[in-house]
């Protein structure tokens, strides 16, 4: 029984942060562009037999295709747990992507390109004072690689021009980051909120359960039951043809009573619906895709029922703020061995040097303070997610 | 056999009134609406057996028991419910009552279960039995279930079988019959569950069993 991914688009809050595959379009898209417009120029004119390039012509091609996998690698490497690996393929395309252009002569083609799209990619890689040396000194790259026959004032527009471009693309993936923030923020309160009106509607409903099962008892208890006795009774001193019919209407009234009796245990197993409960929750969350699967045996109170509602939510919100790339968070709740075990894991790369925030922290009280426990596992590799295990007694 | 009524709902009241004057032997000598005025009841007419009920208010019928018991008094008590409450029930039973049984009894069975209790034995009807039984695998019953004084051994699935039909009232006969066993080897595993769960009786196990939720 599963929900996530399953679910009709409609249903799904409206809110979806960048989808992996989007992103996954925009990193070919990038190195194919940039390899088009340094490439194809170049060629044309080697086509027609000129010298192009500094130095043999078969050099700058091997280091353009060197740097064009450089940079799609620091792309996919641009937000890795290990920095170095970051920062290291940063820096490879940065020092390829410059070699590609010093060796081109002079005017030719937009090989100054790749300066503006390595400053954009820094944004994700590197601090911010970091990117803006880097467009400085792209600057004045873009300055060097111009062609200085028209003495200074050529080059300086070009650098300018250059300067101007790469501050306009800085700017706008900074805007996009910040704005993914926002995105995920909003998810986070989404979550919550959810998981708090869930909460309010079960018990709401226990309560209505509860009155009724009081007033039933209170009232139609007691007075069946002095129905069936004084029919009992009746039954002893009836005569035929009445009495036939006197203890018919006396086992009717027992009937009815042994009915009332099993709708008030009924009203009083205070269980709720736990999984329409943990669905709602989970409805909730716009990225990853949550698969939920609850047992069928799993009964909870209303304690447990909102430990394990709050423990839900804390994991999604948890999931959206730090696993990176996660794309699958999985729910399981069974019941095993008189507990009611909660378990589960995201595939995303789990920051590996995380301390237990305030949230998972409260899982923990919650869990002890009903008798049972909380564990959560980082995996130690980079890729292997964030998984927590709950387990309280069930009664 | 003279019997006491408690019960604060005056048409229950009358209704077992009427009922156990349909019988010869069996005359009702006094009545209260709660625990207080039952004690006092209790002194004036020194019944053989009391009939109470549970919730009241004012003193209900726990605490009545457990004041009465207190006092020294061993008259027999048969506790009438209308609902499966297992607490309060179970709660009754460890308080020193004889039995239980749900108000809307047959004449036949009333009567049965006085004169078994007024002889000094327990009763506790079967399908209320069913019931307490259902209420503890959904819930647990509270107020902790085991005497910590008394340890216990576990039972096989067998023993666990031939306890579930004896809470259910079989006789070892219908035990045998339903387990497809030998009469003697149903009375053999009798034996070993009393032994184990430190009962002098059937019904003593069967409470045993449901005061430590042994039967699920």
């Amino acid at each position: 029984m599963t929900s996530g991914t399953g679910r009709p688009r409609e249903q799904r809050s409206t809110l979806t942060l960048v989808r992996r595959t989007d992103l996954l379009a925009l990193a070919v898209a990038l190195p194919v562009t940039l390899g088009l417009i340094t490439g194809v120029p170049v060629a044309v004119l080697q086509a027609q037999g000129e010298q192009v390039t500094r130095g043999p012509a078969w050099l700058w091609w091997m280091l353009l295709v060197g740097f064009l996998v450089a940079f799609t690698l620091a792309e996919f490497l641009s937000d890795h747990p290990r920095r170095l690996l970051a920062v290291g393929s940063f820096v490879v395309q940065a020092v390829l992507g410059v070699a590609v252009i010093l060796l081109i002569g002079q005017g030719v083609g937009f090989a100054n390109v790749i300066l503006v799209f390595g400053a954009a990619l820094s944004c994700q890689v590197l601090p911010r004072w970091a990117t803006a040396v880097l467009v400085a000194v792209n600057t004045i790259i873009a300055g060097f690689a111009t062609s200085s026959a028209g003495g200074w004032l050529e080059p300086a527009l070009t650098a300018l021009f250059y300067l101007f471009i790469q501050i306009v693309s800085v700017a706008s993936v900074i805007s996009w980051q910040r704005q993914q923030a926002v995105s995920q923020d909003l998810a986070e309160a989404h979550v919550q909120l959810s998981a708090t009106s869930a909460l309010l509607a079960d018990s709401t409903r226990s309560a209505e359960r509860l009155r009724i099962a009081r007033d039933l008892h209170d009232v139609a208890g007691h007075q069946l039951t002095a129905l069936a006795l004084e029919l009992e009774v009746a039954a002893h001193r009836a005569e035929p043809p009445a009495q036939e019919h006197v203890i018919r209407a006396r086992n009717i009234a027992t009937d009815l009573l042994d009915n009332v009796r099993d709708v008030v245990s009924d009203l009083r197993d205070d269980s709720g619906d736990l999984r329409q409960t943990l669905e709602r929750v989970v409805a909730a969350v716009p990225a990853p895709a949550v698969h939920l699967s609850v047992g069928e045996d799993v009964v909870a109170d209303e304690a447990r029922t909102t430990a394990l509602v709050r423990a839900v939510q804390e994991i999604a919100a948890n999931t959206i703020r730090h696993a990176r790339e996660a794309e699958n968070l999985w729910i399981e709740l069974t019941r095993e061995n008189g507990n009611l075990v909660l378990s589960a894991a995201d595939d995303g790369w789990g920051a590996t040097d995380f301390a237990l925030g305030n949230g998972l922290r409260g899982i923990r009280e919650r869990a002890e303070q009903l008798g049972g426990t909380a564990r959560f596992l980082r995996s130690s590799s980079t890729r292997g997610g964030f998984a927590t295990r709950l387990e309280v007694p069930a009664s | 056999m003279r019997v006491v009524i408690v019960d604060d709902q005056t048409l229950v009241r009358h209704g077992i009134r009427s009922l156990l004057d349909l019988s010869e032997d069996i005359s009702v000598v006094g009545e209260a609406e709660d625990g207080r005025s039952a004690l006092e009841v209790l002194g004036e007419h020194r019944p053989d057996v009391v009939l109470l009920d549970l919730r009241m208010p004012g003193m209900d019928g726990l605490a009545m028991l457990q004041e009465l018991r207190a006092g020294g008094d061993e008259v027999p008590v048969l506790v009438l419910t209308t609902f499966d409450d297992a607490d309060l029930v179970l709660g009754a039973m460890r308080a020193g009552a004889s039995g239980y049984l749900l108000k809307d009894v047959t004449l036949e069975r009333l009567v049965g279960a006085i004169r078994t209790v007024a002889g000094g034995g327990t009763f506790l009807q079967p399908s209320l039995t069913q019931r307490l039984l259902r209420a503890a695998a959904d819930g647990g019953v509270r107020g902790g279930p085991s005497d910590p004084a008394m340890p216990v051994e576990a039972l096989t699935g067998r023993e666990t079988d031939v306890l579930r039909l004896m809470a259910g009232g079989y006789a070892n006969r219908e035990i045998a019959d339903a387990l497809h066993l030998a009469e003697g080897t149903v009375k053999n595993h009798v034996s070993t569950v009393l032994l184990k769960l430190g009962a002098r009786d059937r019904t003593q196990a069967v409470l045993r069993a449901l005061y430590l939720g042994l039967l699920r």
